[in-house]
């Protein structure tokens, strides 16, 4: 059973397991859901494990297990076709791209699960979560692992399925509900672009498997405009599912939904699906150079302006999607420069210390019982020591101190970009400095603030059993050594492992980006600390604060203001005059009148219809003389 | 002329097309009846006309003519009794006054 | 040559007698001359040769036929006194479909050849009588069934119960 074709199956195929039994079997799943969504995802977790392990060397890579599904034509559609028949395939691909992400998407999944356990144990439809959740699994896996365009679009489309059935899992929440349908929205907008982008991709050049898409034999088919245009088309699917501006309004909105599923889908899985379509189709964004451009753009613009936002944000989880969208914009940035390792690599990281740090807010929200951080910080936010140490420890990792993991991603990041492009390089330090300064802030006000809402004096405190402080610890402590772990496997400690792996160089530790590192590190802090080292003077300042930057900030650059007036304003007018047209023009003209002159034609012969013999008669008669004259000379008439 | 089978046929031509002017004009139901049978007359003399100058040897025509007149009878025996319970029924034999088919 | 001339007056006759029959405004008037044009057609079949059938429309068409006709108008008791408005567009109308026709049908004799004429033939009853029981018996017995019907129908139709409201 150790085949790889086998294990695949079991990758792909435990997960949905998962999701049929509890749908299928809804008295048996009251009791045993988590239990089923637990062992399932841990089947997936080991059998990735050990698929890894199979091709730890890299040798015999990239396997593709393919099978042709549907001949569109027997020839050639367009000339510059590079395989003999249209035929559209499905089918698995293994390289070590998608062991390291299959890998991750597996793992992390499996410690979501576990804090699942604890997270949800009194929500009385926990069924069907782990049901939504185990299904979640199997799209994300679904995309990973498939071999061409089509099937990672049909994945993808799933996976925002699933995001839209999380968000909105309380759906008795009004917020909830908009958020949920917010995010399936802006999603389908940038899938829009992907799928145009394949279909255009597939006429012209007629194979959508990834091992086909090289800048070479895409540069030698198509234009360079049409190659742009493709490009671009498919990154606006990834700008819709990273978030990337200026789609990124669904992200915070996404915290609605329960915070586990913020920590698995929108932190660590499904945000960074359309990282890794970037990394995994380089060749097609890199057969062009503006469209590597436009990616760099877009990435930076959402570095910026997720990492400006969450300086004011008070809700954690807020905070912490802010953040993602800037490390997400980070990654982008990345693989526009050129360097699709730097950001697979900053994805890795990033996927395990972002869950971590969602999950340690996910241990504060359920113990305090609130969201905004100056509330933890008064309920005794640092006495819950577990919860405070692992955000220290994912904290350091998002600020990129070293020895933890995203110093090493962070500094590979920069690196690419200093040597692409100067400005932009400037702009991912700004944005690393206000990450540093956002970081120190969140914890800085939960654990200077001085407590005055005591969790005993509340009556708020109640003991967890051994099986939820095992859920709730475990995963925690797991995620929080990889997160040491991954980092330090790019250092010349361990061969630069992954980055062989991943096919990118080594780069000597340069001495200049660890003094920009650091001087970050001590600046951002720094301003942080002046700031914060009285929380509650900070609040009231937060809170009386009415200047421009404030407004800009808080109206999240009137983003959703404009996203709110073309919908309200622009789509509802369209449809609005669309409607006159179907109703008046459509209906009242061509349909009723057509009615109305068929019966206005009627009126008028029945009037022929007078009853009178004579009449008939005469008409009868007339129309036989006028037989007989055609009969006495046709030519004459 | 009168060896001529033109001139007979012009004679039943004119009668037949008096006849229908007749039937076409007149709002007297009896009236109408009254045209009726000069129109079928005009056929008789037709029938009698090319029996005897087309097929001299036969007397189909003439058997033809009998019908007719034996036909003509009926029917005016039948539209008789009609108009005169229309008449009854209307107090009209006004032959507009009968439209109750309009529309 | 005198043939001649007695035809010519005896076809203005005819014509004469339809002309009033359909002109006159009286009904009344309108009977009597087609009594005038069934004489004048009476004649005509002399002329064909017809013998018995010239009497035979005298004593049906006009001793029967007619007198029937005589008697509903007396019996249709208000109308006959009235006298029609006229209505120029119906006149107009028959008028025309009337000419054009006569005209389509002038046309038509005009245009086709007949066949000579060849004036033997027997015409006696004998022969007539024997056509109408050998070669059109069926006929001849379908007739007299529906002179049959036609006499029970004007019964009952006649016959019926409605007596006009005094």
């Amino acid at each position: 059973m150790t085949t790889p074709l086998s294990l695949l199956w079991i990758i792909q195929l435990a997960p949905i397991l998962a999701f049929l039994s509890i749908q299928v079997l809804p008295k048996l799943a009251k009791k045993i859901a988590p239990l089923v969504g637990i062992l399932c995802s841990l089947a997936a977790a080991s059998a990735s494990l050990k698929l890894l392990s199979i091709y730890s060397h890299g040798q015999n890579l990239p396997q593709q297990f393919i099978h042709p599904w549907l001949k569109i034509a027997d020839g050639k559609i367009s000339p510059t076709f590079i395989t003999e028949n249209a035929t559209l395939v499905v089918g698995f691909l293994i390289d070590p791209l998608n062991l390291l992400m299959i890998t991750l998407v597996t793992t992390i999944t499996f410690f979501v699960q576990l804090f699942s356990y604890y997270y949800m144990a009194e929500d009385p439809s926990r069924p069907r979560y782990f049901a939504f959740l185990s299904f979640f699994s199997f799209s994300m896996t679904g995309l990973v692992l498939s071999s061409n365009l089509l099937q990672t679009f049909l994945f993808w489309e799933l996976v925002g399925l699933t995001s839209y059935l999380l968000i909105g899992f309380w759906y008795e929440k009004q917020s909830a509900a908009t958020a949920a349908r917010k995010a399936f929205v802006l999603n389908r907008l940038g899938d829009l672009g992907f799928y145009l982008g394949v279909i255009l991709l597939f006429l012209l050049f007629g194979s959508l498997n990834f091992l086909d898409l090289k800048s070479d034999s895409l540069r030698q088919a198509l234009s360079p405009a049409l190659l742009t245009l493709i490009g671009v088309l498919v990154f606006m699917g990834v700008m819709g599912k990273s978030a990337q501006f200026p789609f990124h309004a669904w992200l915070p909105d996404a915290m609605e939904g329960p915070t586990p599923v913020s920590a698995l889908i929108h932190s660590a899985t499904m945000v960074a699906a359309g990282v890794f379509l970037l990394s995994r189709a380089f060749g097609l964004f890199s057969a062009s150079e503006q469209t590597l451009f436009v990616v760099l753009v877009i990435g930076s613009l959402t570095a910026f302006v997720g990492a400006s936002l969450a300086t004011i944000q008070r809700d954690i989880k807020k905070i912490m999607a802010y953040s993602t969208v800037s490390q997400l914009g980070l990654m982008v940035m990345a693989i526009g420069a050129g360097s699709p390792t730097a950001g697979i690599f900053h994805l890795s990281t990033h996927a395990y210390f972002k869950a971590l740090l969602f999950l340690t807010a996910g241990a504060f929200i359920h113990k305090f019982h609130t969201n905004d951080i100056w509330e933890i910080g008064r309920k005794g936010g640092k006495k819950d020591l577990l919860a405070v140490v692992f955000l220290i420890i994912g904290l350091v990792s998002l600020c990129g101190v070293p020895p933890f993991a995203g110093f090493f991603s962070k500094d590979m990041i920069l690196e690419t970009l200093k040597e692409k492009n100067s400005f932009f390089y400037w702009v991912a330090v700004f944005v690393s400095f206000l990450t540093v300064y956002y970081s120190t802030r969140l914890f800085l006000v939960v654990f200077l603030s001085k407590i005055t809402q005591p969790r005993h004096a509340e009556g708020l405190a109640h003991h967890d059993s051994f099986a939820l402080k095992f859920c709730r610890a475990v995963p925690l402590i797991s995620l929080a050594s990889i997160s040491l772990f991954v980092g330090f496997l790019s250092t010349p400690f361990f061969h630069h492992k992954i980055l062989h792996w991943l096919g990118g160089h080594e780069a000597p530790l340069n001495p200049e980006l660890l003094a920009t590192t650091a001087i970050l590190i001590l600046a951002g802090g720094g301003l942080a600390f002046l700031q914060f080292k009285n929380p509650e003077e900070a609040e009231t300042k937060l809170e009386n604060d009415k200047g421009p930057l404030k407004i800009l900030l808080d109206r999240k650059f009137f983003i959703d203001d404009f996203y709110a007036f073309l919908t309200k304003k622009v789509a509802l007018s369209l449809a609005a005059i669309l409607n006159w047209f179907d109703r008046t023009v459509i209906n009242g003209l061509m349909v009723n009148q057509t009615s109305f002159s068929v019966m206005r034609l009627g009126r008028v012969a029945s009037l022929l219809q007078n009853g009178r013999l004579q009449d008939y008669l005469s008409m009868a008669l007339g129309v036989g003389v006028v037989i007989i004259f055609y009969l006495i000379n046709p030519k004459g008439f | 002329m009168s060896q001529s089978l033109q001139s007979y046929l012009v004679v039943s031509s004119a009668l037949f097309s008096i006849g229908i002017f007749g039937l076409l004009m007149r709002r007297n139901l009896v009236a109408i009846l009254i045209s009726l049978e000069l129109v079928l007359n005009s056929a008789s003399i037709n029938f009698l006309a090319f029996n005897k100058f087309c097929m001299p040897n036969k007397v189909t025509g003439q058997v033809f003519v009998i019908f007719i007149i034996a036909l003509a009878a009926a029917e005016v025996c039948i539209a008789l009794s009609l108009i005169l319970w229309l008449s009854r029924r209307k107090n009209s034999i006004n032959i507009e006054d009968a439209k109750e088919l309009k529309g | 040559m005198i043939t001649e001339i007695v035809f010519l007056f005896i076809a203005g006759i005819t014509l004469l007698g339809a002309v009033l029959a359909v002109s006159l405004k009286n009904v009344f008037y309108n009977a009597l001359s087609l009594i005038l044009c069934l004489f004048g057609v009476a004649c005509l079949f002399i002329y064909l040769g017809a013998e018995f059938l010239a009497i035979m429309e005298v004593i049906i068409y006009i001793g029967a036929i007619s007198i029937a006709i005589i008697f509903a108008i007396m019996l249709s008791r208000p109308m006959f006194q009235k006298y029609e408005k006229r209505d120029l567009i119906k006149i107009a109308r028959s008028l025309f479909i009337a000419a054009f026709l006569f005209l389509g049908l002038l046309k038509t004799l005009h245009s086709t050849r007949w066949p000579a004429a060849s004036l033997e033939g027997d015409y006696s009853l004998r022969a007539i009588g024997k056509a109408l029981l050998t070669t059109s018996v069926l006929p001849f017995e379908a007739v007299s069934l529906v002179l049959l019907i036609a006499i029970i129908g004007a019964l009952l139709i006649s016959g019926s119960k409605e007596r006009p409201s005094q």
